[in-house]
């Protein structure tokens, strides 16, 4: 007979009272989110098996400290995250650019013409394709927006939520967020730039 | 509404999360946008949905297995 599901709660509580089961099936409950996560917010997988390994190391050293407030999954993707940044930021040469820069002015800057691609019939090729510019684009983030990108964007979390993992406010998740979006269309805008001979843009 | 404050509130409109009245000006917008607007709207909807739709990554064998190795030894050490 399969065991009832417990809880994140219960488990939690059990792995602090030293059931090491308890929190291996919270492991085997978050680990692939959790790799997808830093999958995608470090760009290749030897480094997100990396982020995967020392975040649960982490959680498991530090949860004694964990005053279970927050939601479990809220902590340990907080945990994730910041090794995920702490990765980034080592890295050299990663694209930089200052949180201040104003990207719009205050008429709105007209964006170059991004070509509509959710309509063409060529779909499945074009799907594969377009999974590839955003990757490449979410991989050129600088990593303060990619954060916020990523948990809000990518794994659904909402603005409150994403404020919670990053530790910051609701205001500074949603400027985070403004900006990434435009600096997402500014490098969709260039791929189609650099891409496609002018005859094909009519 | 302007493609400025589109942009501005456009991860609420996608999660729905936005006031009818809002959401309805938005979309006026999105009708009448002479600029990027709505491809961009629709490429980034897309591609989001893209993300989402594809299952959680499966985590490679040895690294799930030297996860676990480190957090019984870990385990082990605080027993000890």
């Amino acid at each position: 007979m399969p065991a009832k599901k417990e809880s994140d709660e219960v488990l939690v509580r059990k792995s602090k009272e030293g059931d090491q089961t308890a929190f291996a099936e919270l492991v085997n409950r978050y680990e692939s989110k959790i790799y997808s996560l830093a999958h995608k917010m470090t760009g290749n997988r030897e480094d997100a098996a990396d982020v995967l390994q020392e975040a649960f190391l982490d959680a498991y050293k530090s949860l004694s400290h964990f005053k279970e407030e927050a939601k479990f999954s809220t902590w340990l993707y907080r945990i994730a995250t910041n090794v995920c940044l702490m990765k980034l930021r080592k890295r050299k040469g990663e694209a930089v650019i200052s949180l201040d820069e104003p990207l719009l002015t205050e008429e709105g800057e007209r964006p170059r013409e991004i070509p509509d691609w959710s309509t063409n019939p060529g779909a499945v090729v074009l799907n594969e394709e377009l999974k590839q510019v955003m990757d490449e684009a979410i991989k050129a983030l600088p990593p303060a927006y990619k954060s916020v990108f990523v948990l809000r964007n990518l794994e659904g979390l909402s603005n409150a939520e994403t404020g919670k993992v990053l530790g910051e406010s609701l205001a500074t998740v949603k400027s985070r967020l403004h900006r990434a979006r435009i600096f997402l269309r500014e490098r969709l805008s260039h791929y189609f730039d650099d891409n496609h001979p002018p005859s094909e843009k009519e | 509404m302007d493609c400025r404050e589109l942009f501005a509130i456009l991860s609420d409109y996608l999660e729905e999360e936005l006031d009818p009245g809002i959401s309805d000006e938005l979309k006026k917008h999105l009708e009448e946008c002479r600029y990027s607007c709505p491809n961009f709207v629709k490429t980034f909807k897309m591609t989001i949905e893209l993300y989402r739709s594809s299952p959680p990554e499966e985590v490679p064998r040895e690294v799930r297995l030297r996860l676990r190795h480190l957090l019984w030894q870990e385990g082990r050490e605080e027993e000890l």
